[in-house]
């Protein structure tokens, strides 16, 4: 049963139990009216209350490892500026102009008058399965991104952490909302990604340790097993009786220690899975990762050539110093074109296995937490006929390099996101539906372009979702305060935001608590349903 | 009826709670006061509380006790085979014993607390309707309810309230059953169970409904 259905239920008891069906056809004259009216209220009242708080909405948490050149893709400098450059870090480019890198940024137009300028990259057409490609600025149009995030301290796994559980002292994103879903499998955790964990009651949350067959590991405890004689009949006869036991020592036992009902609740939800029947799990996810395969190699092909701004020129590999064309093995020595290093077979590490399991976990309402993965990029050809992985965490990974590898990546992953959200929307879910991606910690972009350090001090998150009406840039969209120059991308400590920030917008979406209650969202909700920028002293930069 | 409807309608206005126990949805108005388990919607809150609950070491021991060794081979299959859903210890410095251990490879990084999942009460109840067909599973545990060697008496015995009382004690000791929880499960599960099949069917669907219960894994 999906979650709409599963609220009307709600509503539907709550009505039946008040007897409200019965109310209107006993009234007729104007006193009669008053009173109706009054006990309408009444009830309107009760079911808000019996209805409790609304449900979360869906969460999907990628976590990008390193996050490699955000500056490249989802990060902008001065976003609300015609130009800015690079003050001469040969790190810091998004584009190629007349075989010249540089910071490159175009003009995207958006509803009421909304002008942001991007990278190149956004410029360019994405397809999902369906076949009708749009430009990819086009996700913006429900995103907000918050820049120059401090993170505290450096670290991968502590910031990685912060991802999904931004106070350590606190609640995590997926156990607030195991905590309060009627999905069966409230929140997982998908191989490498972040698992940091904690509920208010408890809840837990179900990890897959590898994609062999994810959606029959994450399932298979629910898979009955062949009972002998009669003892199935006998036991479904008994269910009323069995079921009323266990309410009556549920209560029992949460008298004592109320943290029992999240136990109770668990085995209640796992009686009800133990009946249903799944069909073949393994052919749903082959179909579904043939699906998002398909989907990331039309992208990563497409970006070779197809990026205006970037890749729709030839890379002259002798451009560039030795240091702009490092990938971490050495340089990229013996090919002509750098626009060759978007190999035939390149693919970014779990991107197809991560959508295909989110898709289907959330769409069959089995799951309203995700915790995914976007890795490395594998296959990157850096000699002829030499595929070599390249790094997230990109130390030794020039700008050359990073920016056409980087390219194929954020056009793969967005390439799945447009798929993922056109299935979320057929299934009226993206109204309901959160999406967020970030990493440990931005990069500290080296002058001389050989690469990048972690930049803990201006981290970046992106969230999407149809509630949104977007686009929105806010934090320290510019750095350094009253400088055009770039060259502290990730580890200005000036007009840098609080963590706790983040935490409250992304909670705000998602229908939960905020484990930073002290830092107030970037987002309002409006009257009208969707979320707004908040006028705040934090949404720096924001076009008036 | 129509006159109740009306008097209750009229009594909302006074007293609105009153109507709630109007008519035959007096259960569900219960359910929703005390937090909808099936519905799995958890209106109750325990903020800030972190269950802790026994690894699979402590869940299997449980079992094995009440249930005896004829359990153990489901036990072993459903709980202490799944680390990764009921936690416990997987030391990747004993890989020679990995099956003393039963921890695969994958399986290192399991947390040693378990959280409550579904998947951890769908294998649990998996064992526990597996070991319930079981008849001299059955007979170990009421042997042991009664303290006696021998469980055949639940041919022609059987359980009373006594007996419920100290089956829910052997899954969760130290905790007494009050004696109208034990006195509803005579009442249901018993008496429905030996409608069907006699005293044993009463014995089985007594321990199946306790082992059902998650609450016997709370530390």
């Amino acid at each position: 049963m999906n979650r709409k259905a599963k609220q009307e239920m709600h509503r539907r008891q709550a009505l039946q139990i008040l007897g409200a069906a019965t109310v209107a056809p006993l009234f007729r004259n104007p006193i009669s009216m008053v009173i109706e009216s009054l006990v309408k209220g009444l009830i309107n009242e009760a079911r808000a209350e019996v209805a409790g708080k609304p449900l979360p909405r869906n969460l999907i948490v990628f976590y990008m490892t390193g996050g490699a050149a955000r500056w490249a893709f989802d990060q902008s400098h001065d976003p609300y500026k015609a130009s800015s450059g690079n003050g001469g870090n040969k790190q810091v480019i998004t584009g190629f102009r007349n075989g010249n890198a540089d910071l490159i940024k175009n003009q995207f137009n958006f509803s009421q008058g909304r002008t942001l300028y991007l990278p190149p990259v956004w410029g360019s057409s994405i397809a999902p399965s369906s076949g009708k490609s749009v430009q990819m600025s086009e996700l913006l149009r429900n995103a907000i991104v918050m820049q120059g995030v401090n993170m505290l301290a450096d670290g991968h796994r502590t910031n990685a952490a912060a991802l999904v559980m931004p106070n350590p002292n606190g609640m995590s994103y997926g156990g607030m909302i195991a905590d309060a879903s009627p999905a069966e499998l409230a929140a997982i955790a998908l191989p490498n990604s972040q698992v940091a964990h904690r509920a208010p009651s408890g809840s837990g949350i179900a990890q897959v340790n590898n994609f062999a067959n994810p959606l029959s590991q994450l399932l298979s405890p629910f898979q009955r097993k062949p009972a002998s004689g009669d003892y199935l009949s006998r036991r479904d006869a008994m269910d009323l009786a069995m079921k009323s036991a266990l309410q009556k020592l549920g209560t029992f036992a949460s008298s004592t220690d109320p943290a029992a009902i999240a136990l109770f609740s668990a085995q209640s939800k796992a009686e009800k899975l133990l009946k249903r029947s799944f069909g073949d799990l393994n052919a749903s996810y082959a179909t579904l990762v043939k699906k998002y395969m398909a989907i990331q190699r039309t992208a990563i092909d497409q970006s070779r050539t197809g990026v205006v701004g970037v890749t729709d020129q030839m890379i002259a590999n002798g451009s560039f110093s030795a240091q702009e064309r490092l990938n971490g093995a050495g340089n990229v020595a013996d090919i002509a074109d750098l626009r060759d290093l978007i190999s035939p077979i390149m693919i970014v590490q779990d991107l197809a296995e991560n959508f295909a399991i989110a898709e289907y976990m959330i769409l069959n309402g089995f799951s309203q937490y995700v915790s995914a993965f976007v890795g490395n990029v594998f296959y990157a050809q850096i000699a002829s006929g030499r595929l070599e992985t390249i790094n997230s965490d990109e130390h030794d990974v020039g700008a050359a390099v990073s920016l056409v590898v980087n390219t194929a990546r954020y056009r793969a992953f967005c390439a799945c996101l447009l798929e993922l959200t056109d299935m979320l929307k057929q299934k009226g879910l993206w109204n309901d539906s959160v999406i967020l991606w970030g990493s440990e910690f931005n990069r500290d972009p080296r002058m001389d372009g050989s690469g990048s350090d972690h930049g803990w001090r201006g981290n970046v998150y992106t969230l999407l979702s149809g509630a949104i009406d977007g686009p929105y840039y806010v934090g320290n969209t510019s750095t350094i305060a009253g400088s055009s120059a770039p060259t502290k991308i990730g580890s200005s400590e000036v007009d840098s935001v609080v963590r706790g920030y983040v935490a409250s917008t992304v909670s705000t979406l998602a229908r939960i608590q905020s484990p930073a209650s002290n830092n107030s969202s970037f987002l309002t909700l409006t009257q009208g349903g969707t979320y707004v920028l908040n006028n705040i002293e934090l949404s720096k930069g924001v076009a008036s | 009826m129509r006159g109740i409807r009306l008097a209750c309608i009229v009594a909302a206005l006074a007293s609105f709670p009153g109507c709630l126990n109007f008519g035959a949805k007096t259960e569900e108005s219960s359910r929703l006061v005390m937090g909808m388990y099936d519905q799995g919607t958890i209106l109750q809150k325990t903020q800030q509380t972190i269950i802790r609950i026994g690894d699979r070491e402590q869940v299997a021991s449980v079992l094995m006790n009440v249930f005896g060794p004829n359990a153990n081979s489901v036990v072993s299959e459903n709980i202490l085979k799944k680390p990764a859903q009921f936690g416990g210890p997987c030391d990747y410095m004993s890989e020679a014993s990995q099956s003393d251990m039963n921890c695969q490879f994958d399986d290192i990084g399991v947390a040693t607390v378990p959280s409550i999942t579904s998947a951890l009460e769908a294998l649990r109840t998996q064992a526990c309707d597996r070991i319930a067909q079981d008849d001299a599973a059955i007979r170990y545990a009421a042997a042991q309810a009664r303290e006696v060697s021998d469980g055949s008496f639940i041919q022609s015995e059987p359980p009373g309230i006594a007996d419920i009382k100290a089956a829910y004690e052997l899954f969760r000791p130290g905790h007494p059953l009050p004696d109208d929880i034990a006195s509803n499960l005579k009442t249901g599960v018993v008496g429905g169970a030996m409608k069907s099949g006699g005293s044993v069917e009463g014995w089985r669907f007594l321990f199946l409904t306790l082992c059902l219960s998650p609450d016997w894994q709370l530390l």
